[in-house]
């Protein structure tokens, strides 16, 4: 069997700096929030233990059901389109030699910007006046309300995330796809192995640690997009892009009533607590 | 689990309330929270400079601190700083802020600052200000709006008078629209606030947003419909531009400055100017808002609001007075181009188009102060659209949003 | 090599992709030149183009320090972020400890609670330890980064194993084969993770916002919005977001070499 490292400590020293800040500034604030959702804490600091009251509250909550769909609508939407563009285009990147440097900038670009920014464009893109209905008056269709219509207004908002975030897995699985050994893609090509069988048979396997990763911090990232619904919608029209982590601020910074923000929130910790393990026992396995 | 919970949240807590000891100087300081109220950072800095060092040489045994905050994030971060009793002593809030802050005991009622001038203020800024009786904001301006006309087009229509009136509005309509030029520039896009388009009309017609105890809507009264038929017929005689479901309401580069339409009724200052600079300033005419029933006109007051934490208060109020005394009200909005919350002011060097917008700052109403009422924007917005759109009619629509917004108020808690 | 064939279909079609994908970036840029409040897109084509905008945000007083500001949250955070997590990503990836899974799980479990429900506890408990409108108030919270560890570890694990029973038979130390091994092999993913991290440290709003409630402390993306009126024009706002774009484009194109490198395995087998 391999030799891994004999003692134990070497493995706990490295990990210890990483361990202290974790305890302090995520595990500490993440078991505040958690006692949180268990009283009835206002702004002004007065708070009494309420017990289980919060939850029972938000199952007889309808808009909370209805932020639930919405959220995971989104996250179905959201999370093929983004993990399916930044595969395409690092694959593309990986193939193409000419000006890579200057087409990979390009690509990157949008996720160096504020969200302000992509407010501001994406509001001229999707408006009547703007410049997806200005094409389709020229075909004579339209004009079509993106952000108006609950039936559309999640797809809108999903490719306006996509469109600020894909460089960030995009850059990640060129690294993973640089990591890969052209010896093992050389030896298939010459064992006649086409270029679809060499993708599905070698880079496919030798990607999945990147791969796993994207998926499961743009899963995370999915469940938790704020920015982009704050900018464009509001939650609007109608809560038909009411997410859940929007439920939270709005409960919280809104509202001030922030015992029922704070479970809000554990729901949607465990939420993605869940979808995260599930990833891991399809894709994985072997690897942890 | 739950027990170390909750303790752990006790303990983060006591400590919290432990941090705040005081500085330990014998001055006292006051921390004030400002906005950019003032456009141009350089007066902005000027002025805020001179307010401090004029005050702290009345009141030597007082230091001011004024912090410059973004409007962005505002919400998030005056609760943080009122959570933790850190930061501001006082900061600068619009009404529908302040009625949630007071019910949680985090803001202290500042009644005694306003004392004896209370008659001189506004009483629409006062009264959007006041939670149970008690004051919890001292106004230091006031924001308005009212309706701005482009003169030349209605005398080439042979409209003598501009209309003042919602009836001679719609009387005027057609004569305009014979010279291809739309009377009303209505901005029904959804982002544009329904402060500035819808609202004003429902409320010069004497109809409300909520019904008075906030638990229901009312929009959708007969009061309501009428305003929303009113823009339907206008619409109809050729009153309002071709794509008024989705402008919105930019002067720059809108129908206004190019002379495709007449008018807009809840025009800002700044709209007044920027339509000057595009049509020739000797063409706007500002008038009063629009009368149906009565006038009405969107103004809100921004206001000084004292912390719970603060621990001088006495200082801080005392430096509040300072802010909202005639003479810094008075250059306050001078700089700004904002107007006093008050009525014994003389604003120096104003302008004319501001002299004619302050004749409307006694129509001044605050909009409706309900927790939702942003929400419930956003459900109506869509309805009015699809009504001009010609998908609905007034009643309908007015009905299927008044249905989706009591369904928004019954489940917030 | 057989990779520089050209591909033509494909160099077209990543083209078009990079140009579609940058093309609301020219339109900001236009408008960004654009006289304020003269017509200009999306309604049509400026007549004129003027610098005054980039130089009335550029000679904004607090301008300096605010950048610095913003260098020091950025560049302080990357260095410590890369070190903690390559350090803790190769013993997560490649040693046996007690723990080790419950930890790694529990890391990765803190990023799904959601920061608006956190922010508050975290507020108060730097506040408690007096540090609020401090440099490290501001930057010790944020050093707890989860995806920095994770993506350390994705990638560390596929370093092949014989590497380091190699050194260990050379009878190297632990932190010699981290410097010498570890580090250089996993360049790439650390440039992009520096990237990465840089770019969240830069364009973080709210907790910059919540944190540093004077000048002292404040950063650019928190102060280029303290000039922002209400009624602001666009030409104005597009000009501070313009300006506040080019440091993570500079950060970006001087790791591009870095990030061009592949890892260097071939013929480790």
């Amino acid at each position: 069997m391999r030799q891994r490292l004999r003692d134990p400590v070497t493995g706990l020293l490295f990990v210890l700096p990483v361990l202290v800040l974790f305890l302090i500034f995520r595990i500490f604030p993440a078991l505040g929030a958690a006692g949180m959702s268990l009283t009835n804490w206002n702004i002004g600091g007065e708070w009494s233990f309420v017990g289980a009251d919060n939850y029972a509250r938000l199952l007889d909550d309808t808009i909370f059901w209805t932020s639930l769909r919405v959220t995971l609508v989104y996250v179905a939407i959201y999370v093929p389109l983004t993990l399916l563009v930044s595969l395409g285009t690092a694959l593309l990147l990986n193939q193409v030699v000419f000006l890579r440097g200057l087409f990979r900038g390009m690509l990157f670009l949008p996720y160096v910007t504020s969200f302000v920014l992509a407010g501001v464009i994406w509001r001229w893109i999707y408006e009547f006046d703007g410049l997806i209905n200005g094409v389709l008056g020229k075909a004579g269709l339209g004009p079509v309300a993106f952000l108006e219509q609950s039936s559309l207004v999640l797809p809108a908002l999903a490719v306006v995330s996509a469109w600020k975030g894909f460089g960030y897995s995009m850059l990640i699985l060129l690294a993973g796809l640089k990591a890969i050994p052209g010896s093992y893609l050389e030896a298939a090509r010459v064992d006649g192995a086409s270029a679809w069988q060499r993708f599905r048979r070698i880079t496919l396997p030798l990607l999945k640690p990147a791969l796993f990763f994207v998926l499961v911090i743009e899963t995370i990232s999915a469940f938790q997009t704020f920015d982009t619904v704050y900018v464009m919608t509001g939650g609007g029209p109608a809560r038909a892009t009411y997410t859940l982590i929007y439920g939270i601020y709005d409960h919280g910074f809104r509202s001030f009533d922030f015992g029922y923000a704070a479970t809000w929130g554990m729901v949607l910790f465990a939420l993605v607590l869940i979808v995260s393990l599930i990833q891991r026992r399809f894709l994985d396995r072997g690897n942890t | 689990m739950r027990k170390t919970a909750a303790l752990g949240l006790a303990a983060t807590l006591a400590l919290a309330a432990a941090g705040c000891g005081s500085s330990g100087s014998d001055k006292s300081t006051v921390t004030l929270w400002m906005y950019p109220v003032i456009g141009d950072q350089a007066k902005s800095q000027a002025f805020w400079a001179k307010v401090e060092k004029d005050f702290e040489a009345k009141n030597a045994s007082i230091d001011i601190k004024i912090d410059q905050q973004p409007w962005e994030g505002r919400q998030e971060k005056v609760t943080t700083a009122l959570v933790s009793k850190k930061g501001f002593d006082l900061v600068v809030l619009g009404p529908d802020q302040i009625p949630q802050y007071a019910q949680q005991g985090t803001v202290e009622a500042v009644d005694d600052v306003v004392g004896k001038d209370k008659a001189t203020y506004l009483p629409s800024a006062l009264t959007a200000l006041t939670v149970n009786g008690k004051l919890y904001g001292v106004p230091i301006y006031q924001t308005i709006t009212a309706p701005i006309y482009n003169k030349k087009l209605f005398a080439e229509a042979g409209v003598e008078k501009v209309p003042e009136t919602l009836a001679e509005l719609k009387a005027a309509a057609p004569k305009l629209a014979a010279k291809k030029v739309a009377v009303l520039d209505y901005p029904g896009k959804p982002e544009v606030s329904l402060n500035q388009s819808f609202y004003p009309i429902l409320w010069a017609n004497g109809g409300s947003v909520f019904a008075p105890d906030g638990k229901k809507v009312a929009f959708n009264s007969q009061q309501g419909v009428d305003s929303l038929q009113l823009l339907l017929d206008l619409k109809a005689a050729g009153g309002l531009p071709e794509d008024a479901a989705s402008k919105g309401n930019e002067i720059e580069g809108g129908a206004l400055a190019k002379g495709k339409s007449a008018m807009y009724h809840a025009a800002t200052a700044l709209q007044a100017t920027q339509l000057g600079a595009a049509i020739g300033a000797e063409n706007v005419g500002i008038g009063l808002p629009l009368e149906g029933t009565k006038r009405v006109a969107f103004g809100i007051p921004g206001a000084l609001v004292l912390a719970k934490h603060a621990e001088n208060k006495d200082a801080a109020k005392k430096f509040a007075t300072y802010l909202s005394s005639p003479e810094v009200a008075a250059s306050l909005a001078a700089e700004s181009g904002f107007f006093p919350a008050r009525t014994d002011v003389t604003v120096p060097g104003q302008s004319a188009a501001a002299t004619e917008f302050a004749k409307s700052l006694q129509y001044a109403f605050p909009g409706d102060t309900h927790p939702k009422a942003r929400q419930v924007m956003g459900v109506i917005a869509p309805h009015i659209q699809a009504a001009l759109l010609g998908k609905e009619d007034a009643k309908t629509a007015l009905d299927a949003a008044a249905k989706e917004a009591d369904a928004l108020l019954g489940n917030g808690g | 090599m057989t990779r520089t064939r050209r591909r033509w279909p494909l160099v077209a079609l990543l083209g078009v992709l990079s140009v579609l994908t940058v093309s609301p970036f020219a339109a900001m840029l236009i408008v960004a030149l654009s006289p304020a409040g003269a017509p200009t897109l999306p309604a049509q084509w400026p007549d004129s183009l003027t610098l005054d905008n980039l130089t009335r945000v550029l000679s904004a007083s607090g301008f300096v320090g605010w950048t610095v500001n913003s260098l020091v949250y950025s560049v302080v955070s990357v260095v410590i972020i890369l070190l903690t997590a390559s350090m803790a990503g190769y013993a997560f990836a490649k040693k046996r400890f007690p723990g080790r899974q419950a930890m790694f799980w529990t890391f990765l479990a803190t990023m799904m609670v959601p920061f608006q429900a956190t922010l508050i506890p975290t507020f108060v408990l730097v506040n408690s330890l007096d540090g609020v409108d401090t440099f490290w108030g501001l930057i010790v919270p944020t050093l707890a980064n989860s995806q920095a560890v994770f993506l350390m570890r994705q990638f560390i694990m596929g370093l092949p194993d014989e590497l380091f029973d190699a050194a260990k038979v050379d009878g190297a130390s632990e932190l010699r084969v981290y410097w010498t091994i570890v580090v250089p092999l996993t360049r790439p993913v650390l440039a992009t993770l520096g990237v990465f991290v840089f770019l969240w440290h830069w364009n973080d709003f709210l907790w910059p916002l919540v944190v540093g409630q004077s000048d002292a402390t404040r950063t650019l993306t928190v102060g280029l919005t303290t000039l922002r009126t209400e009624e602001m024009q666009l030409s104005v706002l597009m000009a501070s977001a313009a300006i506040s774009v080019v440091p993570c484009l500079l950060v970006f194109f001087l790791l591009q070499r870095y990030l061009v490198n592949s890892i260097a395995m071939t013929g480790l087998k």
